[in-house]
């Protein structure tokens, strides 16, 4: 069994959230590893340290005033603001992957013409959609980088001011997709499956 | 009031009960406000965005199609504000000073064992919640949900609106950069 998957597995244990038998291998595992036990036990220090660390209190009368205070706001409200439209993306997706996919292809062209004489174009021509070009890029920080830069900026750009508001992507851009949901991951790589058609 | 279960204040507050609305605000105003403490980590900014929570989730109950529980969906209200916070916070200052106003502006009022132990425990802790700090956004989120508020994963993935996979990979990510940031400590 190897280390990587047993710790994965481990931090699956340390929330509660691994069946019995993985637990058993995990155990089996570390009886003979001792670089993930090693791994376990600092692991779980960490975990005891942050769940045990202390960061301040309240003052006790705070909880009692507090509903008063949202009370007290809610009763100034006018009646007109009351409504207000949540933020949903859902069908939008279909118009930001067109943009995106178009974007991606542009915006890595201009920001990363070398690439192009290592590996011809064949990054960039989403033959076989994101999954195919994230495993192509992975391990090139840069590429990665703009990458996702261009596929947030698509999507920035799309997005009023208060959708973007509203939104939750990260802003690190390093980290975009790990942000996003397998259901708009799913509709990203549709997108530009679609994109690749036409 | 109390005994009156949420999807009966929630039915009760869309028809503008606010006295249904502040027992709601009474039952879950811990929970929200420690889940955007773990956020903000000061109690100035973490008043403001729970109270925003609970504005905002007053103002589009009559959008709430009750699919999911109340406490989901304010959950959810919670760590998106929080999350918006961030990238307005990370905006307005650079990341070391910001790290040095979190770490100024914490409380510290327990009881240390000895002069070397607070000192320790002090600094341990300073460490721990910049390597925290560091964790991408959605990386911090699940481990906040997770850890500090002891959710399960299907309980996280619904709030992040997420696969419990999903959840299971980030906590696995975060506690390895955790581990790596912190490797000379643990």
């Amino acid at each position: 069994m190897k280390c990587k998957k047993i710790e994965k597995w481990i931090s699956d244990s340390i929330d509660n959230e691994l069946s019995e038998r993985k637990r058993e291998q995990v155990e089996n595992h570390l009886q003979k590893c001792s670089l993930c036990r090693n791994y376990k036990e600092s692991m779980e220090r960490i975990q005891s340290t942050v769940k045990n660390m202390d960061y301040g209190k309240v003052s006790p009368g705070y909880w009692g005033e507090f509903p008063q205070k949202i009370r007290e706001k809610i009763m100034s409200l006018e009646v007109k603001d009351r409504k207000l439209r949540p933020f949903a993306l859902g069908w939008k997706w279909a118009v930001v992957g067109a943009v995106l996919a178009i974007a991606v292809a542009i915006g890595l062209s201009i920001f990363y013409p070398r690439f192009k004489t290592v590996q011809e174009v064949y990054v960039f021509s989403f033959e076989d959609s994101l999954e195919q070009i994230s495993q192509e890029i992975s391990g090139n920080e840069e590429l990665e980088d703009i990458f996702n830069l261009v596929i947030m900026a698509s999507i920035r750009e799309f997005l009023d001011e208060q959708e973007w508001e509203n939104s939750t992507y990260s802003y690190d851009v390093s980290s975009f997709l790990d942000g996003l949901t397998e259901e708009e991951l799913s509709l990203l790589d549709l997108e530009i499956k679609k994109e690749i058609k036409s | 009031m109390e005994d009156i279960p949420d999807d009966s204040l929630v039915k009760k507050a869309k028809r503008g009960d606010v006295e249904a609305f502040t027992e709601l605000v009474r039952r879950y105003q811990k929970k929200i406000y420690n889940t955007i403490f773990q956020f903000t980590r000061n109690h100035l900014d973490a008043d403001d965005l729970a109270q925003e929570t609970f504005m905002k989730a007053f103002k589009s109950l009559k959008e709430f199609k009750q699919k999911s529980s109340f406490f989901t969906w304010l959950y959810r209200i919670a760590v998106n504000l929080s999350l918006n916070f961030f990238k307005k916070r990370e905006k307005e200052k650079g990341r070391r000073e910001f790290l040095e106003n979190y770490s100024s502006s914490e409380g510290a009022d327990f009881s240390p064992a000895s002069p070397e132990n607070y000192s320790y425990k002090r600094e341990l802790e300073k460490k721990v919640k910049e390597a925290i700090d560091t964790l991408p956004l959605a990386y911090k989120a699940s481990f906040i949900l997770v850890v500090f508020q002891g959710m399960t994963h299907a309980q996280a993935s619904q709030i992040l609106r997420c696969s419990e996979n999903t959840v299971s990979w980030r906590m696995h990510k975060a506690r390895k950069i955790l581990q790596n940031k912190l490797k000379s400590y643990f």
